[in-house]
């Protein structure tokens, strides 16, 4: 055993040496080193475990005829096992030492915190979510109040009043002829009546704006008609009873 | 000492987690106050506060209308309000707008106070403000009116005098947030 960890010792060494000449890469090196020491360490744990084996006063080589049945992956753990056990930690006795089962058992509790963690996490997720999702509607159809107020109020449009009378009484009064007998008196009288009253127009919307101003301005315009027929009527009404008069005034002058 | 650490952290993990979960439903809390809904009618979405509620207008031409719920009185009528209507266009659209407050000068009970163009979303709009006298309650109004499709939309944003500024905000944000489909 101590030849081979000899070899090993010398090995590296001469590793060493070529990696420092530049023989070899340091990949190459490192590779190496830590494959040697690899070897190194499973020497050193091998020593040791024949080491205590003989202090146990067992075999120093129990598990030679088991050696090739079993993988050399179990020996090497069962080794490591037996130097923790006895040379790192070896105040610990068989129940405590287990640390591959305390360690199992730790992971155990690790991963059942762990969940739990999760578990609460996932928990105060959804809570967050559930506060923060909006469950209104996105049209609410809830009416609260009646709004009375619109873009097309109702507008009461009040022209002023205009009122104009005007009456005019004309006598004509043309001088007689130098003939007392042909007096002709002619009388006219001329009465104008322009009213305009008070319109007030209430309109709502623009339609009813501009109907409104149609309506006033036909109004306007029939009262001037009417007005306009009022005068000539009492114009010639009066010529009428002028003519009537004349021609009586004529006759009786006749007479 | 690792497991002490792990536990260590353990712990910690979970006290933060329900600090944050404290933290968060106390912000949600506070956002309960101020969130924002939507309302969606007639090609046009707007979003509106929460201490908003949608309500029904009296006129025909009205697509959706909300008041402010504590400006609600007695009547149930909503006093600060915001009213969407629309309208077939007659004629141009100009003239047609105009034509509505040709008449105001007229009539005591209303008094113009300003007209303009502005821009809602990215169309060419009409803003009107003005006055009216209810029964001697004084009331102000800002109309903005703009065209889609051959129909002449208006919002119009009426509250009592004394209450038109204070709520203007929420008019304007709902001019500058609408959605015109």
């Amino acid at each position: 055993m101590s030849d081979d960890r000899d070899k090993l010792l010398h090995i590296m060494s001469s590793l060493e040496v070529d990696y420092k000449s530049g023989k070899i890469s340091a990949e190459k090196y490192r590779y190496f080193r830590s494959k040697y020491e690899d070897k190194l360490n499973a020497i050193d744990a091998r020593d040791a475990t024949q080491r205590i084996r003989s202090m146990q006063g067992k075999a120093s080589t129990p598990n030679t005829t088991k050696k090739s049945s079993k993988p050399a992956r179990d020996k090497k753990k069962e080794e490591q096992d037996l130097v923790q056990k006895y040379i790192i930690n070896p105040k610990k006795d068989d129940a405590k030492y287990n640390k591959k089962k305390k360690s199992s058992m730790n992971s155990t509790t690790f991963r059942v915190l762990a969940i739990t963690v999760l578990v609460i996490a996932f928990t105060a997720g959804v809570a967050y979510g559930i506060f923060n999702l909006d469950t209104g509607p996105a049209s609410n159809a809830d009416v609260v109040a009646i709004v009375e107020d619109t873009a097309f109020p109702e507008i009461s449009a009040v022209v002023n009043t205009t009122q104009l009378n005007d009456t005019s009484n004309v006598t004509y009064v043309e001088d007689t002829d130098d003939d007392k007998n042909n007096q002709e008196i002619e009388t006219t009288t001329e009465t104008t009546t322009q009213t305009t009253t008070d319109t007030q127009d209430s309109s709502q919307s623009n339609s009813r704006d501009s109907s409104s101003s149609s309506d006033s301005h036909t109004s306007s315009s029939d009262s001037h008609t009417s007005s306009s027929d009022s005068d000539s009527g009492s114009s010639s009404d009066s010529h009428t009873s002028s003519s009537d008069s004349d021609s009586g005034s004529s006759d009786g002058g006749g007479q | 000492m690792k497991n002490k650490i792990i536990i260590a952290g353990i712990i910690t993990l979970i006290t933060v987690i329900f600090l944050v979960s404290g933290v968060s439903a106390d912000n949600n809390n506070t956002d309960n106050k101020t969130t924002i809904q939507t309302l969606s009618k007639g090609g046009l979405v707007i979003h509106y506060p929460s201490d908003w509620g949608v309500s029904q207008a009296k006129s025909n031409y009205s697509i959706m209308s909300i008041s402010k719920l504590n400006s609600i009185d007695g009547a149930g009528v909503g006093q600060v309000n915001v009213n969407v209507e629309k309208k077939p266009v007659e004629g141009d659209f100009n003239s047609f707008v105009n034509s509505t407050y040709m008449s105001m000068p007229y009539d005591s009970a209303f008094n113009l106070l300003s007209s303009g163009e502005s821009i809602i979303g990215d169309r060419q709009a009409l803003e009107y403000i003005y006055t009216s006298n209810d029964n001697g309650m004084e009331r102000e109004h800002k109309a903005v009116w703009f065209e889609k499709g051959g129909q002449a939309y208006v919002l119009l944003y009426s509250a009592p005098i004394d209450q038109f500024e204070q709520n203007l905000y929420v008019f304007d944000y709902i001019l500058s947030d609408i959605q015109i489909r």
